[in-house]
């Protein structure tokens, strides 16, 4: 188990920290490895272990986010503010408040998506939604990002 | 679902090659589409770049509390069994010290083990009675092993059922439930039935009856008729039921102790594995109180389940029990049903007379005029 935990705990940590903030993101981290420790026998390989590990800590943030007074969105998925990087034609300001004013369902599916890199189907056995879902919920999260940064006129 | 929704799933080549090849041939033909297409790549492009990228902490942690973890699930298992162990030991130590050394009287259920069968005249009479072991107790558990007192009293479960040919069936019941109470039991149910109009009544009951009783109201039973078939069973369940208390107490005293084990758990984790562990076992407690319960109410009431048939009859018959007399009495009952049945047809046919009357001139009228 040592082995699997050295493995996959920076990418669960940083899949939980997104979701809710680094502070928390400690213990969520810790219950999901001892809730797969517990679970391990229940694994069958239907998906990755990543995936599956993703599927139990997506439960544990769950709870968290339930159990807390501030905001239900991943209100910690997003940098604080947008550093320089590459010239680009998009307002990265713009974009990213329009990236704060997505649903959780929403942010959800662009975060397992874009910044996890999971395929539809591995971000539906996480959510523990159809993949048909996924792919309507991040085709209209992009339209809204789209809509917000036209709407400013920084998009051609 | 049009092109432009499936432009995402494009993107991320995740449509069929079918669809896929709908987009492309769109994207061809549509300037704005592809302009749609590639500002959805750059905002991808930027979404990636402005997630947050934390950098992790606490594995250490996590691995040193998973390591703990695995500790005390091997351990704590071993502590219970061990409790478990110590406390039957215990609880056999104590009956033995505090009962007889000797003079054990094994089980046996009196003279009537086996099965004996015998045929009266004109019907088909089997009594079978048969000692059953106690199914689930611990079969090195022989009761020649045990003291009696450490089984606790005796307990058998037994169950019979007797069909009778009576003259009246309904007064059969009655005489069922008088005998019922005489023996300070009870009818546990009853009930009259006809299988069909023409054939006499059936009369059933349930009694239940002390066990110790049991033999009186078989015979007083075999006395109110002509006895057709009868079994009887009788199920030695002493030993189940002192496995079952026994068993009971030491869960009962594991279940403290993972009372007393809960109020000591530190971590989200502990209070988890200890509080399921604990649902488990009380979950065990509750299924085997019930049947100890069970075992208990079976063994102190017997069950008989008579059935009484009534044998055809009819005023006019020629008297003389026999299948001639029986055949007479049906096919009169027969032919009294069937003149019923024409009887009721007909006065259908005369109350509905508003309806199908009308309908029946207006066709004949109908059919003069056409021709």
């Amino acid at each position: 188990m040592a082995d699997l935990v050295r493995r996959h705990y920076d990418a669960v940590y940083r899949f939980c920290a997104r979701r809710v903030g680094a502070e928390a993101a400690k213990d969520v981290v810790q219950e999901t490895f001892l809730a797969a420790q517990a679970a391990l026998h229940k694994f069958r390989g239907d998906s990755s272990f990543e995936v599956w590990l993703f599927g139990i800590a997506h439960n544990q943030c769950r709870r968290v986010l339930r159990r807390s007074v501030r905001a239900r969105t991943c209100s910690s998925a997003w940098r604080d503010c947008p550093d320089g990087g590459e010239a680009s034609w998009i307002d990265r300001h713009v974009l990213l408040e329009a990236l704060r004013g997505l649903s959780s369902e929403h942010t959800e599916v662009v975060l397992l998506h874009e910044v996890e890199g999971l395929t539809y189907e591995e971000a539906a056995r996480v959510l523990g939604i159809p993949a048909g879902t996924v792919k309507s919920r991040l085709h209209q999260a992009f339209q809204k990002l789209q809509r917000a940064l036209r709407a400013k006129g920084v998009v051609r | 679902m049009s092109v432009r929704e499936n432009l995402k799933a494009y993107l991320d080549r995740e449509l069929s090659e079918q669809e896929a090849s709908a987009v492309r041939a769109a994207l061809e033909g549509d300037p704005s589409l592809r302009r749609e297409l590639e500002e959805m790549e750059s905002i991808g492009e930027e979404v990636r770049r402005l997630a947050a990228d934390p950098q992790p902490v606490g594995l250490e942690a996590t691995l040193e509390n998973l390591n703990r973890s695995a500790r005390r699930g091997a351990w704590w298992p071993r502590w219970a069994v061990a409790t478990a162990c110590i406390a039957v030991v215990g609880f056999g130590l104590l009956r033995l010290l505090g009962s007889r050394p000797a003079g054990l009287e094994t089980v046996a259920v009196a003279s009537k083990e086996g099965s004996a069968s015998f045929d009266a005249p004109g019907t088909a009479l089997a009594e079978s009675v048969r000692l059953r072991g106690s199914e689930g107790a611990a079969p090195a558990l022989a009761s020649s092993d045990l003291p009696e007192e450490a089984l606790g009293a005796r307990r058998i479960v037994r169950t019979a059922d007797i069909r009778l040919k009576v003259s009246d069936a309904a007064e059969a019941l009655r005489s069922a439930d008088n005998l019922a109470r005489a023996l300070g039991g009870y009818v546990a149910a009853s009930g009259l039935s006809r299988p069909t109009e023409l054939a006499p009544p059936i009369g059933s009951a349930t009694l239940r009856v002390p066990t110790a009783r049991f033999d009186e109201a078989m015979a007083r039973l075999r006395a109110m008729g002509e006895v057709l078939t009868e079994n009887s069973t009788a199920d030695d369940v002493t030993l189940e039921h002192a496995d079952v208390a026994a068993r009971l107490k030491v869960m009962r005293a594991e279940e403290q102790q993972y009372v007393a084990l809960l109020g000591e758990a530190r971590t989200i984790g502990q209070v988890l594995q200890v509080r399921e562990r604990l649902n488990q076992v009380r979950q065990e407690i509750e299924s085997r109180d019930a049947r100890r319960r069970t075992l208990e109410r079976q063994s102190a009431l017997a069950t008989i389940s008579a059935t009484f048939e009534q044998r055809a009859r009819v005023g006019g018959a020629p008297t003389g029990a026999g299948w001639a007399g029986e055949a007479w009495a049906n096919a009169v009952n027969g032919l009294g049903a069937t003149m019923r049945w024409l009887g009721s047809a007909a006065i259908f046919v005369l109350v509905y007379a508003p309806l199908w009357l009308p309908a029946l001139l207006l066709a004949a009228y109908l059919r003069r005029r056409l021709m």
